[in-house]
């Protein structure tokens, strides 16, 4: 199980790695990409196995009008919750300190 | 945008390979070794450290700058929690965990892949690159029509990296530590919010 403790750990653990490593573009590059390759992979897998499954691709209409909908209320709801936020405290709360 | 093209077209790619049947059951297809996600997890970290925008951040960091992100937070909530509400089908555990990526894609499609399963980690994937690719497309109208935080809001985890460039041209340059902490707090928030979510409502 992933669990929320190693997550934790190996955040942190990254970021002060990464913060010894600072300077160090190279390294640093390096990581980014080995990061960016897994991606690819656990991502071309994903779609290997979708793909697999006949009544995945049957319903693939369905997948991305759900992705669409739960997107759009998301963007929706965040638009909202922040304009609140910017008319409390930013718009009349004067100049960026 | 480059990368969030390349990421769907890699997708794809995978579904028309899965979909001809040229590969074998044999090969083990999506259920990647949990090591490869927690390897993912540290190089983001190593990402954040390594970039020194982190230490940046900490420096200007003050009260304000904070609900930047607990709005996105809240607000993403709240939206697809109306949607479920709204349209019964779509259940309110699996749109809060495919939101909960805040348009950070890769992690959250791999962690929801691991811990519940293909159809919804599709689901994710698509939402956010589609609320990172909405976000780079409406950036410029939203800061001038709407106001200025809210290309800020609508990237979401997006704004420490890849839509950084973007919004902070069109919102603002004063406002370029917000947009790059509001990343990072969401950013960090991906890997803990997904798993908490998934855990609830026990296994489909």
């Amino acid at each position: 199980m992933l669990n929320a403790a190693a997550i934790v750990v190996l955040i942190l653990g990254g970021i002060a790695a990464g913060v010894g490593l600072r300077g160090r573009e190279k390294v640093i590059r390096a990581a980014d990409r080995i990061a960016l390759g897994a991606v690819f992979v656990l991502l071309f897998l994903l779609g290997l196995d979708l793909g697999s499954r006949p009544e995945v691709i049957r319903s693939i209409g369905k997948v991305g009008l759900e992705a669409g909908m739960i997107s759009t209320a998301a963007m929706l709801g965040s638009l909202a919750a922040t304009s609140v936020v910017w008319a409390l405290w930013f718009r009349r709360g004067g100049h960026e300190d | 945008m480059k990368i969030s093209l390349t990421i769907l077209a890699v997708f794809a790619v995978g579904v028309a390979v899965g979909w001809s049947g040229l590969v074998p059951d044999a090969v083990p297809k999506a259920e990647p070794a949990l090591a490869a996600l927690y390897v993912l997890v540290f190089l983001v970290g190593v990402g954040i450290g390594g970039s020194g925008k982190a230490a940046e951040v900490l420096r200007t960091i003050n009260f304000r700058m904070v609900l930047v992100p607990l709005s996105v937070m809240a607000g993403t909530f709240l939206g697809v929690a109306a949607l479920a509400l709204a349209a019964p089908s779509i259940g309110l555990r699996d749109s809060l965990a495919a939101a909960a990526g805040f348009g950070y894609y890769s992690l959250s499609s791999v962690i929801i892949m691991n811990l519940d399963g293909e159809r919804l980690a599709a689901v994710a994937l698509l939402a956010n690159i589609f609320r990172e690719v909405v976000t780079l497309v409406t950036a410029p109208v939203l800061a001038a029509r709407l106001f200025r935080l809210a290309p800020v809001s609508l990237g979401g985890a997006t704004t420490m990296d890849t839509t950084l460039p973007i919004v902070t041209r069109f919102a603002g340059k004063e406002y370029a530590m917000i947009c790059v902490f509001s990343g990072i707090v969401l950013t960090l928030s991906v890997p803990l919010l997904v798993p908490l979510i998934l855990s609830f409502g026990g296994v489909r």
